[in-house]
């Protein structure tokens, strides 16, 4: 059966390679060239006058692995314009400081303690030559126009305000940059670490000391106690608390024995987890009503981001980084007596690459997470160093604490190090381009491709169940349900396809203006329930080709919406108006035309353009419209409405005609209005006196619309591959219109993939399969993990501080869910923040306590499939192989069972709801078994049609309701 | 678009100073917001709810704010004045209030509930403080290369701004140039990085198009000024002062010229509204997220979700008079115990499996409201005839509701119809009782025992899957509300099994044969995939007359 199933399979493993990497990536395509010369990271400080101190540079930071190196890296940066004191002695301070060892192969990574270089300068040097790790980086020839760039970090006047400041800066020479910074100042009420007020104020951070170590404790995978043991968790475990607490010199040692990655996620002020601030979210009572979660959460974004009110509510940095909050009142603002202002900030070089440009702006929350880090990183290194420091005042100038020469070595080591650990990251997040092609998504945006790849999801699930998910299987013995209980995790954190099956009421959202991009990365995360769980998937295994398939899989249930960008152009007023006095005489003329008007000859050209412009604007009413047209009938662009609609395949005829009515009654009205409404411009214009208000009216100009990206409808090429495919091509279409109407000539074709990974998160956080790790994934296939754990619990644990990702104020959960193919086993790694609003009240907990609570790691083996699921899954293939139904037929019964499952969930909801007082519904975590009546289980079990291993499933389900 | 647009200005004599705002009012967000939280959790709304009265009056809800539009800021000169066009250029009608306009309205044509208004400042007076702030910062804190071009720049307190910096040239400016940003304020950080691209290149366009407006300008004073003065003066510059002792003279005299008067564009602040709320609107409208629905995905091979599902479970049986109570059958439940389980079994049993079910009586709101609870049972397809006169055929309607006196022919074939008689006499004694027994009479049709038996433990049961299933949820001790969302999910799973039996009904001439070869010919290897079929959908082949008529049911639609 299954040989027949996969005949057309290649045999050859080179074949069965190529297979499996089509099935991700449809549309092959290669990244464009991007490498770490690309990136500068630089850490500055104000001194006060016009030279900034420049304290790390990323382009003068690469480790050294000769002395010839070394020389010609001191030549070249004491060349700096009035920052070379640091930068002088740098990489030999660098060199000497840290003792590298790779522990992966490209990451460098301290392991010994600070302790040993201190001893002698001189000594140290002349041991750490060749302890350092050849570096197969090239020295870097950046353009140093490090003047510019302090300019641009810390401006030309130095601002009242203390909090942290966000810029970007486009460089346009010598060659285009984007500068990202965040500037902070360090009060001295920073360095007091023990006061109480900033101790209280930084509690919920304050315990990652206790989440490393019992994370890191607790983490086993289930194939054996973990090769990679781990000599600096005892460290680490002290290291957290040093930085905050402890002053002494034996504390910094032990600071800096710590391995890196747990550094990122020690948090100072700035990871701190929203604690204050007026909000309106924290309690989200409990209500029936589906597709809440779809739509209070953009509202809430959009009430968060309204200032029609006057309210002023800028949204927070990521984990709420504003120390104003934190400490008592607004005592930072008022100007204390000395503050330092800092600045981080990292140099990408766009080198013309316009996706690259386009991808910064776009993945910003990303990029901007990862900025963070690296700021909070510096800042309890710099308010260490002030704090060890007799003068503090002394930082102000050239003759800081970082003059001396052990203070100096420190801080440059520590930077170096900081930053060198930080940045792999950032050369992920721009290169991570061989990603694949989201099933869900490609298929919901794409019509034509929804056929093939059913298929392909069929074939791969069906396969995927025989081999790994087989009832009648003895070879796994232990673990026969992979497939299962590896799409149960799925659905019940990757919470975003409930969405997509519930009933869908298209509420009045033509008025909110959220940001998409922010909506469509939560929901990616799936971080839509309540409480807030934030999710992500790596599928570890050597055989990487069904490590593909799994993924491919699973891509059809993780879930976000399609974003479309549409661009437009405006059709100037002037041009407009002309047109009208062509038939109104009561025009004034002076009136706009008075000042230079362009030549008359492209003046009427632009007129007749606008003349046509005016169908495809009015008819063009909404986005969702149009890509509700083009999508479902591949014949939709608006300015071909009133074309034939031969084009309609006959399948889905009732519902092309009514749509088509549909348009073309709104066409009609929208030009009966457009026609009435420019009478009443003729007569009134320019100015309509509202009587009550006394403002001038003044009509929105017109637009001009270019393109729709991505355009859901088919390209030529994938007309000529199906031939049944009997929809013919919009850009068809738009190439006969284009003779008569000028102004759609600019619609571009299909994107390419690249094209549209850059453009939203859709597509970049599924990072297919890949020798190493990347953060901030979604889905991600591994050859294995020991050596990526340490990243993706800093990944983590972060993310619990990624507050704009989530509905609420917080994120409380952060999880993994991993999959091991080797040993068909699933599990959840995850943290948990505990300080979060709980409805129903956390029980009280001593002050010690607090502090283990507050976030803690965990693992637990989820080895339990949901029956339901299982069910499902087997049904389809059963359909699928053994019936030969069409595939999309297959999916359709798959959703409808997805569907069935949301509604049982509203039941489930709906049932405690009425058989348990409000408070004791609350805190759902989904690993503790809901601490529900017992009988009350059963019954609801019984009434549902469930089995009791479905009720996690469902009880997830229900947390999105 | 959550921001405000603005044009600032460094002056001479003011510094920093804003020139002129546009904002956007959406008139149904608080509306929306409100809904929306009060229906989830009945908080307050974190926007303040609309004054009702505002609302009556049908205006802008900012109306009482723009008493702000125009109060006087500290800047307040000439060279930064926002200027309406002057009233000759307006016809007769406009020029009443003229002194009392305050700026610009433009109404979305697409969208009539936002408003875009325009004026010299914010119309509320935190707003006014962050474009304050936002205008000094652009202009006189922030580097950017060459004084021209973007620049974001922001914090927690006072917002976030995207700033276009450009130059104007004047030539009766200090260096024959001047200053100016377009602003773009907003407090959402992520929001407003995304949407750079799109606003850099909107005021570059903007901005180059009064750079080259001011430029022929330059152009034409500079002529002027050299045919006056020869060449004497053109090497110092065009139109430079001739001693810097001058420049300061006119400059305490008199202030450079305002944007508008130095473009000669009387009309230049409505050319800009226009393009700021234009600039907003594009902006909001740029990115868009299409719900992905997983009906919307299988359009082009699925039925529309015939099941009302939502409004079963939405919908709320509530009687509000005793009296309707009594007479009225609320719910399949209510059926069951007027019928009794047997009677009620036979009556379903016969009716989904295509048999006409035939409803005989007088009281027409008991058999109303029996028709309308079993046709829910089936996708919307069934035909009913209400109030039939005579008989008529199966084929003609599944049910058929008849007077007490309206006979069935004998011929018809009694297996294929199953009739429920309310026809035996209701005495009006019976009425006035309280506890009155509704009297019926369930004859004909067929019977469970014969159309299957299936042997548990020695009994012998009926077997109709759909049967037993909806007796068993029928028997769950659920409130009202409850029993509709499991009768609804009930529906649907029997719905996603019709759909696939439909599917495979009419594929079946076209089923990829290379799946599994047939056996001995298409038909019998049809009906054995039949069988096969029903057993993957959990179906026993006893309810294969249902399928059969649930998937007419789908197929009338």
């Amino acid at each position: 059966m299954l040989q027949k199933l996969f005949r057309s399979k290649p045999t050859t493993k080179h074949e069965e390679d190529k297979y499996a990497q089509s099935l991700l990536g449809a549309d092959p395509w290669s990244p464009p060239p991007f490498d770490a010369n690309q990136i500068r990271v630089i850490v500055c400080q104000d001194t006060g006058d016009k030279a900034k101190l420049t304290l790390f540079d990323s382009a003068y930071s690469t480790p050294p692995n000769s002395s010839n190196d070394r020389d010609h890296a001191n030549i070249e940066s004491s060349s700096w314009s009035g920052v070379s004191f640091l930068a002088g002695n740098f990489l030999p301070k660098s060199s000497s400081a840290i003792n590298i060892k790779s522990s992966t192969s490209t990451h460098p990574r301290i392991q010994d303690s600070i302790h040993n270089n201190r001893r002698s300068f001189d000594s140290v040097n002349l041991s750490n030559a060749n302890t350092l790790p050849s570096s197969n980086r090239s020295p870097r020839k950046a353009a140093h126009n490090i003047d510019l760039i302090g300019d641009m970090m810390f401006g030309t006047v130095p601002l009242s305000y203390k909090g942290m400041t966000t810029k970007i800066h486009l460089m346009k020479s010598p060659k285009p940059q984007i500068l990202l910074t965040k500037l902070f100042s360090i009060n001295p009420s920073d360095l007091e670490s023990n006061s109480s007020g900033r101790r209280g104020s930084f509690s919920s951070t304050s315990s990652d000391t206790s989440m490393s170590s019992s994370t890191q404790g607790s983490v086993m995978t289930t194939n054996g106690p973990r090769n990679t043991s781990k000599p600096n968790s005892d460290s680490s475990l002290i290291f957290f608390d040093d930085f905050s607490e402890l002053n002494d010199e034996e504390s910094f040692r032990t600071t800096n024995s710590a391995s890196l990655p747990s550094l990122f996620h020690a948090g100072p002020p700035i990871l701190g987890l929203r604690t204050s601030g007026a909000s309106i979210t924290s309690t989200l009572s409990l209500s029936t009503s589906p597709r809440n979660t779809f739509t209070n959460r953009r509202l809430r974004r959009f009430s968060h981001t309204s200032m029609e009110n006057g309210i002023f509510n800028p949204t927070p940095l990521p984990g709420n980084t504003t120390r104003l909050d934190q400490l008592t009142g607004n005592q930072s603002l008022r100007h204390p007596p000395r503050s330092f202002v800092y600045s981080v900030g990292v140099v990408l070089s766009l080198e013309d690459n316009h996706l690259l440009e386009s991808f910064v702006f776009s993945h910003f929350a990303l990029l901007e997470n990862r900025l963070h880090q690296l700021y909070s990183n510096v800042f309890k290194l710099i308010c260490h160093l002030l704090r060890k420091s007799p003068a503090s005042s002394s930082i102000s100038g050239p003759n800081s604490i970082f003059n001396s020469p052990n203070r100096h070595r420190i801080s440059a080591s520590s930077l170096s190090s900081l930053i060198l650990q930080n940045e792999p990251f950032w050369l992920d997040v721009v290169t991570r381009f061989k990603t694949s092609e989201p099933l869900w998504l490609t298929m919901s945006t794409f019509p034509h491709k929804r056929e093939k790849l059913a298929k392909s999801f069929m074939s791969e699930l069906s396969y995927l169940l025989e081999k790994y998910d087989d009832e009648n299987s003895n070879l796994y013995p232990l673990y026969v349900f992979f497939i299962s209980t590896l799409i149960t995790s799925i659905l019940m954190y990757h919470l975003s396809w409930v969405p997509t099956v519930a009933d869908f009421e298209e509420r009045n959202g033509k008025n909110l203006f959220y940001d998409p991009l922010w909506a469509q990365l939560g929901d990616l995360y799936g971080t839509i329930g309540t409480p807030s769980v934030m999710s992500r998937t790596i599928i570890v295994g050597t055989d990487e080709n069904t490590v593909r398939r799994i993924l491919f899989i699973l891509s059809y249930f993780i879930r976000c919406n399609e974003i479309f960008e549409r661009s437009e152009d405006i059709i100037p007023l002037e041009l407009q108006l002309e047109e009208e006095s062509k038939t109104s005489s009561n025009y004034d003329k002076n009136l706009l035309s008075e000042s230079t008007q362009s030549d008359g000859n492209s003046s009427q050209k632009v007129e007749a353009e606008t003349l046509s412009t005016q169908n495809i604007n009015e008819s063009n009413d909404n986005v969702s419209n149009d890509i509700a047209n083009k999508g479902d009938a591949n014949n939709g662009d608006a300015s071909n409405d009133n074309k034939s609609n031969d084009n309609k395949s006959n399948d889905n005829k009732s519902n092309d005609n009514e749509n088509k009515e549909d348009t073309n009654i709104n066409h009609n009205k929208s030009h009966t209005r457009s026609e009435s409404r420019h009478k009443r411009v003729m007569i009134d214009f320019p100015f309509t006196d509202i009587s009550v208000e006394n403002f001038l009216d003044v009509p929105m100009p017109k637009s001009q619309i270019r393109a729709m990206v991505p355009d859901p409808s088919p390209t030529v090429t994938d007309i000529d591959k199906n031939a049944t495919n009997t929809k013919v091509p919009l850009s068809a279409d738009v190439q006969t219109t284009t003779d008569k109407d000028k102004n759609v000539t600019n619609i571009k074709g299909p994107l390419s993939a690249d094209e549209l990974f850059v453009k939203s998160y859709g597509r970049s956080l599924m990072a297919g399969y890949s020798e190493k790790y990347m953060s901030d994934f979604v889905l991600i296939g591994l050859p294995k993990l020991d050596e990526f754990q340490d990243s993706l619990e800093t990944d983590l644990k972060n993310s619990l501080r990624m507050q704009p990702f989530s509905s609420q104020d917080q994120v409380s959960k952060s999880i993994c869910i991993l999959g091991q193919l080797n040993t068909l086993s699933c599990s959840i790694l995850g943290c948990e923040a505990y300080n979060g609003h709980i409805i129903g009240g956390s029980p009280p907990v001593t002050v010690q306590e607090e502090n283990i609570r507050n976030v803690s790691g965990y693992f637990v083996p989820s080895n339990t499939k949901s029956d339901y699921i299982n069910t499902t899954l087997h049904q389809c293939k059963n359909l699928y192989t053994k019936i030969g139904m069409p595939a999309e037929s297959c999916l359709e019964y798959l959703e409808d069972q997805l569907r069935i499952l949301y509604h049982k969930a509203i039941m489930y909801k709906n049932y405690f709801a009425k058989s348990s007082p409000p408070d004791s519904i609350s805190s759902q975590y989904l690993f503790v078994k809901p601490s529900k009546n017992e009988q009350l289980q059963v019954n609801i079990l019984e009434a549902l049609g469930l089995h009791e291993s479905d009720i996690q499933l469902v009880d997830a389900v229900s947390s999105t309701l | 678009m959550n921001a405000i647009v603005s044009l600032v200005h460094f002056c001479d004599a003011d510094g920093p100073s804003v020139i002129f705002c546009t904002q956007a009012f959406h008139d149904n967000a608080a509306e929306d917001v409100d809904e929306c939280f009060s229906a989830s959790n009945g908080r307050s709304s974190p926007v303040p709810t609309r004054n009702v009265a505002e609302k009556e009056n049908g205006t802008l809800s900012n109306k009482k704010d723009l008493s702000n539009a125009n109060r006087s800021g500290p800047a307040s000169c000439a060279s930064c004045a926002f200027s309406l066009p002057p009233p000759d250029t307006l016809s007769d009608t406009k020029v009443v209030n003229y002194s009392e306009k305050k700026g610009f309205k433009t109404e979305d044509d697409e969208n009539p509930l936002i408003t875009y208004v325009g004026s010299r400042y914010p119309q509320h007076p935190q707003l006014y403080s962050a474009v304050r702030q936002a205008c000094v910062r652009s202009l006189s804190c922030e580097f950017c290369q060459g004084r021209e071009g973007p620049v974001l720049f922001g914090d927690e307190k006072n917002g976030y701004v995207l700033s276009y910096m450009f130059k104007i040239k004047d030539s009766q400016a200090r260096g024959f140039q001047r200053w100016y940003s377009f602003i773009f304020l907003m407090t959402d950080r992520i929001y407003l990085v995304a949407s750079w691209p799109f606003l850099v290149s909107k005021f570059q366009s903007l901005a180059s198009d009064l750079q080259s407006k001011a430029n022929q300008i330059f152009e034409k004073e500079n002529a002027a000024r050299e045919s006056r003065y020869g060449d004497t003066f053109s090497r110092s510059g065009p139109l430079s002062p001739s001693s810097p002792d001058q420049f300061l003279r006119r400059r305490a005299n008199q202030p450079l010229r305002s944007l508008a008067e130095l473009l000669k564009a009387k009309d230049l602040f409505v050319h800009i509204h226009a393009n700021f709320s234009w600039i907003l609107k594009a902006c909001g409208r740029r990115l868009q997220e299409r719900h992905a629905n997983d009906q919307t995905l299988f359009q082009n091979t699925s039925f529309p979700s015939i099941f009302p599902v939502e409004n079963s479970v939405n919908k709320k049986i509530i009687f509000n008079s005793t009296e309707e109570l009594d007479t009225r059958i609320e719910n399949l439940k209510s059926l069951q115990n007027l019928l009794g389980v047997v009677n009620f079994r036979k009556l379903i049993l016969n009716f989904i499996r295509g048999n006409q079910l035939i409803i005989r009586g007088s009281d027409s709101k008991i058999i109303k409201s029996i028709v309308s609870i079993i046709k829910d049972l089936v996708p919307n397809g069934c035909s009913v005839i209400e109030n039939g006169i005579d008989y008529q055929p199966l084929t003609k309607c599944n049910i058929l509701c008849i007077s007490p006196t309206t006979q069935i022919p004998n011929e018809v074939d009694k297996s294929t119809f199953c009739l429920l008689d309310f026809s035996s006499e209701i005495s009006s004694k019976d009425e006035q009782d309280i506890n009155k027994t509704i009297k019926f009479n369930l004859e004909n049709g067929i019977d469970e025992l014969t159309i299957g038996i299936v042997n548990v433990n020695g009994t012998y049961l009926p077997s109709n899957l759909y049967i037993n299933q909806l007796s068993e949820i029928l028997c769950l001790n659920l409130s009202p509300e409850l029993m509709n969302m499991r009768l609804g999910m009930f529906k649907e799973e029997w719905l996603s099994k019709v759909k696939q039996y439909h599917r495979f009904i009419i594929t079946g001439a076209n089923i990829d044969s290379s799946v599994e070869k047939p056996v001995n010919g298409r038909i019998i290897n049809n009906s054995l995939k039949q069988k096969e079929l029903i057993k993957y959908l959990d179906v026993s082949e006893i309810d294969l007359p249902t399928l059969k008529f649930l998937s007419d049911c789908l197929n009338n639609v």
